[in-house]
């Protein structure tokens, strides 16, 4: 490398440096802010539609029906559809919400509700950016739920508006749980590649049964005990291993998530 | 001066529109599964016709937004992939004499192993520090390789499609 390459690569890692800690700072903000405001509103706009594409039931329009119908009664026929899709998904997210309220009434959790904007760039995980931050009390660790107290992530970065949750599937999540079978069993549900959820370190004496239900244990920091995770669906024992496996099915579908709950304290 | 001050607003708004797309594309499965890196892909494609040393600023400004939206901690996609593009810049205006395909594909592969390793440096050295969590090293191997792959075909598929449309205009109202 001769001198000007290493003056202009050494300039440029100063500039980087000098960005990075204006960002931390807090300097860049309303730049910030405004980028944010554009990528979100598309990107949100994408996260639905996925959403809305996947749940609705597609209905085939008949072509030859069609082609016969006049232009004006075809888009109105479209605005329709296009209605139809939107109120589905409020149905749904209404139901959604009041199952949450449902919850919420029950246990002196104080939480906050949420809107998913999108997923987060992560080269090995599985997270989701929600439209609460600092700002709404939000703190690292918190829990995340929908339904009825159905745990599906925490949090795990915070910036004055928006949070990172990080979902239950992701490589990285450990959450200590526990089995409601006789023994109370207790274990560390992970996440697998974003596609499943296992629950590791059962003592291998211990009885466990396809359909149990697992609960958080509230050992973990900031999860309190008692938050759905999800059912045994398989059980995985080898005699020479010191504890067993269970293979877990999710209560709460992770791909379809629209309106979540923060619990931003627990009493 | 207005010149420059028109092409940087134009640079800033394709940094915004290729961000856009990466953020909207990720919420489809086979993206995130896949996860080809759209700026690698891009950023090849554009050193291959024009390789001017303000592709460096163009990913200075694509990766810090796009850092925005990471779920790591500021400055890892920002520090790797503009110092990457550095490299590779470098690397592509020093070493290689021909603009093939050839080129292009060991320039994506290069571009993403030189991504992906300075970012997993720079989770090893934080991680001493106890300021990020470590990550699995056999999964990001694994994820890489896709990335790789992914990422090869896109940049292609780029190069190729500009390619073809860029002669048929050439063809069509310059030659002619």
């Amino acid at each position: 490398m001769n001198r000007n390459k290493k003056i202009t690569f050494l300039f440029i890692s100063l500039i980087i440096l000098l960005t990075i800690f204006l960002h931390s700072c807090g300097c860049l903000n309303f730049f910030e802010n405004f980028i944010k405001k554009v990528v979100f509103s598309t990107s949100h706009f994408f996260y639905k539609q996925n959403i809305s594409i996947e749940t609705k039931e597609l209905k085939d329009l008949d072509k030859d029906t069609l082609i016969t119908k006049i232009n004006e009664m075809a888009e109105q026929k479209l605005n329709l559809e296009n209605f139809k899709s939107q109120n589905q998904m409020l149905i749904g997210e209404n139901e959604e919400l009041k199952k949450q309220l449902n919850f919420l009434r029950n246990n002196n959790y104080q939480t906050i509700g949420a809107e998913v904007i999108s997923r987060a760039v992560d080269p090995l995980g599985t997270t989701l950016i929600i439209n609460v931050g600092e700002k709404n009390g939000v703190q690292i660790d918190n829990p995340v739920i929908v339904g009825e107290g159905i745990l599906i992530g925490k949090i795990i970065k915070i910036e004055e508006k928006e949070s990172t949750v990080r979902l239950i599937t992701d490589n990285n999540s450990k959450i200590g749980a526990t089995i409601l079978n006789q023994s109370k069993s207790l274990g560390l549900v992970e996440g697998g590649y974003g596609l499943g959820v296992k629950m590791d370190f059962i003592p291998q004496n211990e009885n466990i049964n396809i359909g149990d239900t697992i609960v958080t244990s509230g050992l973990t920091e900031g999860i309190p005990r008692g938050l759905l995770i999800g059912k045994v669906e398989i059980v995985e024992k080898e005699p020479h291993e010191p504890f067993q496996q269970a293979i877990l099915k999710t209560s709460a579908d992770l791909s379809y998530l629209t309106v979540v709950s923060v619990i931003i304290r627990a009493e | 001066m207005f010149y420059k001050f028109l092409k940087f607003i134009f640079y800033f708004l394709v940094a915004l529109f290729l961000v856009t797309a990466q953020l909207a594309l990720i919420n489809y499965p086979w993206f995130s599964f896949l996860r080809p890196n759209l700026f690698v892909a891009v950023i090849s494609a554009i050193m291959m016709r024009n390789s001017h040393g303000q592709i460096v600023w163009f990913s200075f400004c694509l990766f810090f937004m796009l850092d925005l939206f990471s779920a790591n901690n500021f400055g890892f996609y920002f520090f790797s992939g503009t110092v990457s593009t550095l490299l590779i810049y470098w690397f592509f205006k020093e070493l290689f004499s021909k603009q093939t395909i050839w080129s292009l594909i060991l320039m994506i592969t290069l571009f993403v192993l030189s991504i992906d390793t300075i970012y997993l440096f720079l989770i090893y050295l934080l991680n001493n520090f106890s300021l990020v969590e470590s990550v699995n090293y056999f999964d990001f191997f694994v994820k890489m390789l896709i990335e790789i792959f992914s990422s090869v075909i896109l940049g292609l598929l780029i190069y190729l499609s500009t390619d073809l449309i860029l002669k048929k205009i050439n063809k069509k109202y310059i030659i002619n």
